[in-house]
């Protein structure tokens, strides 16, 4: 069995999966946005500081920690805590562990925002999670792809192409009743927007 | 931040409500060992008079450069080497590190292969979902719950929140009929629902599938996003 496989229990059968990432690129193609200048000859990105002092081409940054005295920590040396400042122990890679597999409903794969898609190939299947998945049984369990504070859902399932896992995260969203707040929305300090992503001209 | 959207119900009636984004995950937070607030900082390593080609033809020669390098320090720029990256500028090189003041912008396509198959001018396109646009239309087209999670990744998801107490009924009667249904209704933008859903200028176009639940006096409308189908990318083992 390989250390990097997705590793399952159901019952007392353990089943191995070999997996490989299923994207866009490799199903759809991609397109890229090149810039060129007056001469046709492709440029690259760089970054300007605000005083005109340094072009910054690419490769040109480095990222650091530092404490509050600006002094460099060692990304190994970091402590994680949580919102109420206690302190988190990591989960290990879930790769090459077997997980234990639950039966789930449809709308609990609905409850999650898929992150990752990977198509699996079995190296040893066990002959009830061979049935259940050709059944049209769905299943999930942890996965965490390197040690981490925050694992994962992996939702196993077959569909005519063969089996695949989808990696994903609670979206939380919960039923609203009518006098919900709805003018006051959660405060959210991070400016990001969910819908504001790269460039990406998909193919539909 | 929740955005306006327009929608359109089984009676054609449209709408503005709003719609929001997951919830952020639990926020980690990072302590150095003896127990300070740590900041990650974006810091400069190099500049266009420290890349390879800058420093060649300062030196001369590669030769050159090797025995400057083995001398002293020329790769790095003391004067910038450590400053903080904060507000910086996007500018364009040339093959020459110069800087572009004109650029053309290209849109170069790849086949799933690598091959190159087209290039032309980039043109923005335009979003097809928007508070100033037309609602989003009510297709009727359901679909099985089972077979539409079997064939697509739902890579995001956006819930609808009502505005006020008529957008409440509006939402929860939608809400309502697609839970009766048991089913996901295939949504898109466009007078007939067919175009994709694209929330932003140049954004990414998505197929959208539309889930409704109530219990009690409460209802939950997800939008599930989609632009990613469950394939297979390479031939299944043991296929010739």
């Amino acid at each position: 069995m390989s250390k990097r496989a997705i590793v399952v229990r159901l019952g007392e059968e353990q089943t191995s999966f070999k997996f490989v990432r299923v994207d866009r690129g490799k199903l759809y193609g991609r397109k890229e946005r090149v810039i060129l200048d007056e001469n046709g000859d492709r440029c690259v990105a760089a970054y300007l500081t605000p005083d005109g002092a340094a072009l910054v081409p690419p490769g040109g940054t480095a990222h650091i920690y530092v404490d509050e005295a600006f002094d460099y920590v060692d990304r190994k040396a970091l402590r994680a805590i949580d919102e109420d400042g206690n302190e988190l122990v990591p989960f290990a890679s879930t790769l090459g562990v077997a997980q234990e597999l639950a039966p789930v409903r449809p709308e609990r794969l609905l409850d999650h925002v898929i992150s990752s898609v990977y198509e699996l190939d079995s190296e040893e299947l066990g002959a009830n999670l061979k049935q259940a998945l050709a059944d049209g049984d769905i299943f999930e369990c942890a996965y965490q792809y390197r040690e981490g504070y925050d694992p994962d859902a992996l939702f196993l399932l077959e569909n005519e192409e063969g089996t695949f896992g989808l990696i994903g995260q609670p979206s939380g969203f919960e039923l609203i009743a009518r006098e919900a707040d709805v003018d006051a929305p959660e405060e959210d300090d991070d400016d990001d927007d969910d819908l504001s992503d790269d460039f990406d001209f998909s193919m539909m | 931040m929740p955005r306006p959207i327009s929608i359109m119900d089984s009676k054609k009636r449209d709408a503005q409500i709003e719609v929001a984004s997951p919830k952020k995950r639990k926020t980690t937070q990072w302590l150095s060992p003896d127990g300070q607030a740590i900041q990650h900082n974006r810091l400069i390593k190099g500049t266009e008079n420290t890349t390879y080609q800058a420093l060649v033809e300062k030196a001369g020669s590669p030769e050159d450069l090797s025995r400057a390098l083995i001398d002293g320090d020329p790769e790095l720029d003391l004067a910038q080497v450590g400053r903080r990256m904060t507000r910086t500028s996007r500018v364009y090189l040339g093959p020459q590190g110069n800087v572009l003041y004109v650029a053309r912008i290209l849109k170069v396509v790849f086949s799933a292969e690598g091959e190159e198959v087209s290039r032309e001018d980039f043109v923005d396109v335009e979003a097809t979902v928007g508070d100033e646009l037309p609602p989003i239309p009510w297709t009727g087209r359901l679909m099985p719950v089972d077979a539409v999670i079997r064939k697509f990744a739902f890579v995001r998801k956006l819930q609808l929140r009502h505005v006020n107490g008529l957008t409440f009924d509006f939402l929860y009667e939608m809400a309502k009929t697609l839970q009766d249904a048991g089913k996901l209704m295939y949504v898109g933008a466009g007078a007939k629902g067919k175009q994709p859903l694209i929330f932003q200028t140049n954004g990414s176009p998505f197929r959208g599938f539309l889930e409704g639940r109530v219990e009690g006096e409460a209802y939950k409308l997800v939008l599930h996003l989609s632009n990613l189908e469950i394939k297979r990318v390479s031939a299944p083992e043991g296929a010739a």
